[in-house]
């Protein structure tokens, strides 16, 4: 008899990514919310993190990043002015897990209607970044 | 210096009940002044545990204490109860006390306190209406009945009886469930708005007693606004309309009085007792497989609205509730499924809607009179806060559940009274009275209460606390003189149908019984670990050689073998009397004697971490071994170890525990083999015989087993009784076929078809993986990861079913066979909530069809003919059920046998199996069985629904009864893997019990079992369904 092989099912990372509102101290803030899936996101000690590779040496890096619920995905929330284009790469602490394979189109982000937003939101972008430093 | 132990329990005198919370002092009675030994608080079981020192009352050549006891109330300060004047003279280094105090010497010192509480569980004098009224007290008198009435303006609204738990308490239970919108006299229903008019003004009063005394009087009032918010399932008009029949209507939601407007979403999720902030959800589906939520734009100000939620034909049967958010525009907190604070829940306490089946068509036996639903369930703190359950461990507490999704609308608002019975076989419902039973007070003792209007009771109602006669039982629900006013209400002490409830009937409604999964004969287990030195000291070599294959292969082909060394290692576990015991020489003395288990392991596995297991079963009364099968290439143990190895090392290990227990051991062996240890297990059973070595194997278990060294069969001249758990995201053994020869998926489901000539049992878990049942789940599969049940939940199973198995087989203790039937799952299982499925073959049995030989649909195996008389949309196929290589009937069977496929499109469709006149007495038999799943992937089954069909007798004076499959078993929509190659159509066992065929079911005439005719499958459940089915039989 042929035994009939398949595959190991390997990890296979895929991105999502979309405007959200979540409210950061007391205020609705708007971001990019990239999420992640593909394999399981244990909880670690180091802080996760979802960066936009731009070129060799420059990233765009993510506000803060979260660990699913159910372990399935890193949820990073960026600043919205993220660049036109770059490779999503994640991990732990100082380490780089993984990327997502091709080559991330700012196009491809959902955007919310900000005529629908609350009127005290806040932008996250590089103006918010630099007052807030 | 030495110690004495003081134990003890106290107890009310008259019902036994332990007394928690008390503070104990104990005394040396002496001449002049009596010594403190010293004081303890009773724990939940009335328990407590006093430790002292002989210099605590040495005096003068007095060398044992003489003790007696002070009971204080949980103040420290009022004294309840002195047993001087019985004082145990003498008593030993450890003496063990009961102390009964009358209820009357209690009764003082008791401190009542009555909560009336709304849906935010704070305790008011006013509510609004659509809040539930929720009674909860202490301070009142352990598993005695109370009553309660509620009148307004002096008139009586409805009365009640409630027992109270164990410790004197009324958990939190609705008296009357969205309160306002109907009038409890009249029946009537309102809308929100005429609910306020209707009661403005009026005063309540809530009085409960106990026996003649009135205990406490609460006055509270209506507010004559709306205060609460009201989100109601109702009709066009806005009135309450809490349940009605599927298909006849559609789902209609009134909301009123919300805090807010705008954007909305209102999920429809399954209904649970009780909710609270942070539980999770998830949307149910209509039929059309939509997630049931819909986004809305209310008005503002809190006016009340009424909005279609769903058309009517597609909505499903079943119990449901609401949940209504304010949704902000691209809020990332509003996507969350889990109560927020801001949501609104239809009604927290209460079912939101019942959609009820067709009432008759909902009935266990076609045109039959009994209303059998689940009943009997338990109080459970976290979400769902009520769970139906079937079995009960001596000591828990039974709560009755009304389920209103068959409940007939004729008994709403009616008063019933909930007996607890003794179950009965069919000639015992020759006689329809009921008696409640006389550990409960009997019949003048009974549960009384009004099924609420619109019937959509989340009720639950204590009924049994603190069950400690094992045993099995059915709760009815008697509707007497099927009357609304409470003060009329007589109970008939009798079941009466259409109109009476009852949760069992043709089966046990519910048992009590001891939980194997948690069970102990010994508080103590020994450990003895041995290695080769040890054995080596003891005569035996400590190292062995034991022949073993190289590779996988199939029993077509010829295995290469190799010797390999094994260095005998093991963790024995065995009965004691004392903790920290490590020599087998200090084995308990309680018996003379203990059966045997011995574990082995699989590949990449350790044998130390069967500890937890082996612990449990030496605390059962077993000596239980754990041995290491790596093999020693010369400088240390490593994994890879075949089959044969694996079996051949069993027996050096049997030399070596006989030689160290002696008479202690008896020849009376459990084998169990985990993995590749599965397939060893079987393996060694026939070896055994083979081979004449003379043990006695006498129930092997495999888990997870692999089915991957020549086709072992556990049958013929070694046939054993068999059991097998497996589960169904198993990331290991998946249900691949890699070993040339083989035609069907290599798993244990393989093993359990080819098993024969002796009792057999498979539990196929859904959501466990190979080695959660032992220790985590690392093998699993990326995608199947989120959804996998817990190790500790895995280990529920492999503790209650391995310990019940062994004793079933080694003990005969025939108990516990029912949990291997599929009857009953013990508690600690059920109490998971993980879903299971059970096949079960008993060899004693009349075979209708088993669907092998030659393939033909039309003949089956008893010598009848099969026929659909032209109803089926295409003729069943008979054959080989995996089709996973060669031809076959489902590429995703896992199956090692020949079975049958059918497909039904319509209600009317039937599979008719005529019996031979010289196999028409079945009247030897108890059940009727097969075995059945629904077919993977088929467009034909609907999605994530349970399948359904009935299974008729006749007889040849032509009477027939239908029975329906749900009553009894689950067909349950196969478990999706995210690697879907992996899925599995699965089998499991559908016993219907005979007796359903004979009972008194009014209406219908009983079918006569010496005289059957036919046997034939009715697919009028569901619209269409394609299963497939095998082993159809008569058996026990």
């Amino acid at each position: 008899m042929n035994i009939k092989y398949r595959m190991r099912k390997l990890p296979e990372y895929k991105v999502q990514a979309r405007e959200v509102v979540r409210v950061l101290d007391n205020q609705p803030h708007l971001l990019v919310r990239m999420e992640i899936s593909g394999e399981y996101f244990p909880h670690r000690a180091p802080h996760p993190f979802v960066m936009i590779k731009v070129n060799e040496k420059e990233y765009f890096k993510d506000l803060f990043t979260e660990v699913s619920p159910d372990n399935q995905k890193l949820l990073g929330y960026l600043p919205i002015n993220i660049p036109s284009k770059g490779v999503i790469v994640f991990g732990y602490g100082d380490e780089i897990w993984g990327a997502v394979p091709g080559e991330f189109d700012k196009e491809s982000v959902t955007r919310l209607d900000k005529k629908r937003l609350p009127k005290e939101i806040v932008i996250v972008d590089d103006d918010f970044l630099r007052r807030k430093k | 210096m030495i110690t004495f132990r003081i134990k003890g329990v106290v107890k009310e005198k008259e019902t036994g009940f332990p007394l928690p919370g008390l503070f104990v002092k104990s005394y040396d009675k002496d001449l002049l002044f009596d010594d403190l030994l010293g004081s303890a608080i009773t724990d939940t079981q009335g328990k407590f545990d006093i430790i002292c020192e002989l210099s605590d009352f040495r005096d003068f050549f007095e060398k044992r204490p003489d003790i007696y006891f002070k009971v204080f109330n949980s103040d420290r300060t009022t004294l309840i109860h002195n047993t001087k004047n019985a004082v145990r003279w003498n008593q030993g280094r450890i003496s063990e006390h009961e102390i009964l105090i009358p209820w009357e010497e209690i009764h003082d010192h008791r401190e009542t306190e009555v909560l009336l509480t709304g849906d935010d569980g704070k305790s008011r004098e006013e509510f609004s209406v659509g809040e539930s009224l929720t009674i909860q007290a202490k301070g009142l008198r352990p598993g005695y009945t109370h009553h309660f009435a509620l009148s307004m303006d002096g008139k009586a609204l409805f009365t009640g009886t409630f027992i109270t738990n164990r410790y004197g308490e009324i958990e939190p239970t609705v008296l009357w469930p969205q309160m306002g919108l109907d009038d409890p006299h009249s029946e009537a229903r309102f809308t929100p708005e005429e609910a306020v008019k209707r009661w403005k003004g009026a005063s309540f009063s809530l009085e409960i007693s106990m026996e003649k005394e009135t205990i406490s009087t609460h006055k509270f009032k209506i507010s004559d606004t709306l205060s609460a918010p009201i989100v109601i399932v109702s009709e066009e008009d806005g009135r309450l309309l809490n349940g009605f029949e599927v298909g006849t209507q559609p789902l209609l939601l009134t909301l009123s009085n919300l805090p807010f407007g705008g954007d909305t979403r209102i999920y429809m999720v399954p209904q649970q007792h009780n909710w609270q902030v942070g539980d999770p959800f998830h949307p149910v589906a209509f039929n059309n497989c939509e997630p049931a939520v819909r986004e809305v734009s209310l008005r503002e100000g809190g006016v009340q609205q009424t909005i279609k939620f769903a058309a009517a034909e597609i909505l499903l049967p079943g119990a449901y509730d609401f949940i209504v958010r304010p949704v902000r525009y691209g809020f990332e907190e509003d996507e969350l499924l889990a109560v927020l604070p801001n949501d609104i829940i239809g009604s927290r306490r209460v079912t939101g809607v019942v959609i009820r089946e067709a009432f008759w068509k909902a009935k266990p036996v076609l045109g039959g009179c009994v209303n059998k639903i689940p009943v009997s369930g338990h109080s459970i703190s976290g979400s769902p806060y009520f769970r139906y359950a079937d079995t009960f461990t001596v000591g828990e507490d039974v709560w009755a559940g009304l389920d209103p999704k068959i409940v007939d609308p004729n008994n709403i608002s009616k008063m019933c009274a909930l007996y607890v019975i003794e179950s009965k076989d069919a000639t015992g419902w020759s006689n329809n009275s009921l008696i409640h039973l006389p550990v409960l007070g009997g019949n003048t003792n009974t549960t009384k209460h009004k099924l609420q209007a619109g019937c959509i009771n989340a009720n639950k109602i204590l009924v049994w606390p603190n069950a400690t006669q094992l045993g099995e039982y059915d709760i009815v629900v008697d509707f007497g003189n099927n009357t609304s006013d409470a003060s009329l209400f007589v109970p008939d002490n009798a079941y009466n149908t259409p109109l009476d409830i009852i949760d069992g009937y043709f089966v046990a409604g519910f048992r009590v019984v001891k939980d194997p999964g948690t069970m102990q004969d010994f508080a103590h287990a020994g450990k003895w670990n041995y290695d080769e030195t040890i054995v080596n000291a003891m005569g035996f070599p400590g190292i062995v050689t034991v022949q073993d294959e190289i590779g996988s292969y199939h029993s077509s082909s010829t295995p290469t073998i190799v010797s390999r060394q094994l260095r005998m290692k093991a963790h024995v576990f065995f009965p004691a009397d004392m903790p920290g015991v490590t020599d087998p020489v200090q084995i308990s003395s309680n018996q003379p004697n203990y059966p045997l288990i011995v574990i082995i392991h699989g590949n990449g596995h350790d044998y130390t971490s069967y500890d937890f297991l082996l612990e449990h079963f030496a605390k059962n009364g077993f000596i239980a071994v754990s041995i290491d099968v790596r093999y020693f290439n010369g400088s240390s143990d490593v994994h890879g170890m075949s089959g044969q190895g694996r079996a051949e090392a069993l027996f050096p290990h049997l030399n070596i525990i006989n030689t160290k227990f002696g008479s202690k051991v008896q020849n009376n062996i459990g084998i169990m083999g985990h993995s590749r240890g599965g397939d060893a297990v079987v393996k060694a059973a026939r070896i055994n015989q083979q081979q004449k070595l003379g043990n006695n194997i006498n129930a092997v278990i495999a888990l997870a087993p692999t089915d991957q060294y020549g086709t072992e069969i556990l049958g013929g001249a070694w046939s054993k009784p068999f059991f097998v758990l497996y589960g169904s995201r198993d990331g290991d053994i998946d249900g691949g076929i890699w070993t040339s020869g083989y035609t069907v998926p290599q798993t244990g489901f393989a093993h359990y078809d080819r098993a024969n000539g002796s009792k057999k049992s498979m539990c196929f878990v859904y959501r466990a993986t190979h080695n959660g049942f032992i220790t985590s789940n690392y093998e699993a599969d990326y995608g199947d990861i989120p959804d996998l049940l817990l190790p500790d939940t895995q280990k529920a199973f492999t503790k209650a079913y391995m310990n019940a198995f062994y004793r079933w087989h080694l003990k005969n203790e025939s108990q516990w066979e029912g949990m291997f039937a599929g009857e009953w799952t013990p508690g600690s299982v059920s109490a998971t909530g993980a879903k299971s499925y059970i096949q079960y073959n008993d060899p004693t049995t009349k075979i209708v069809d088993e669907f092998e030989g030659a393939i033909n649909w039309q003949a089956s195996t008893i010598g009848g003919t099969v026929d659909h008389n032209g109803t089926l949309p295409v003729d069943p196929s008979e054959g080989k059920m995996s089709a996973a290589v060669i031809a076959g009937l489902d590429p995703k069977s896992p199956h090692d046998t020949q079975g049958l496929k059918v497909k039904w499109n319509d209600t009317v469709d039937k599979l008719i199996f005529s019996i031979p006149p010289a196999h028409k007495n079945i009247s030897g038999y108890s059940v009727l069985s097969f075995r059945v799943t629904q077919k993977i992937d088929s467009a034909d089954n609907p999605l994530n629904q349970s399948q359904n069909f009935r299974v008729a007798l006749r007889d040849g004076s032509n009477n027939e009864r239908a029975v329906r499959v749900s009553a009894f078993s689950e067909i349950p929509f196969p478990d999706y893997r995210s690697n879907h190659d992996l899925s599995k159509s699965a089998m499991n066992t559908v016993r219907i019990p005979l007796k359903s065929y004979q009972i008194v079911c009014a209406g219908l005439s009983p079918v006569n079992l010496d005289d059957i005719t036919t046997l034939t499958f009715l697919f009028s459940e569901k619209m269409t369904g394609e299963i497939e089915i095998d082993d159809i039989e008569f058996s026990n």
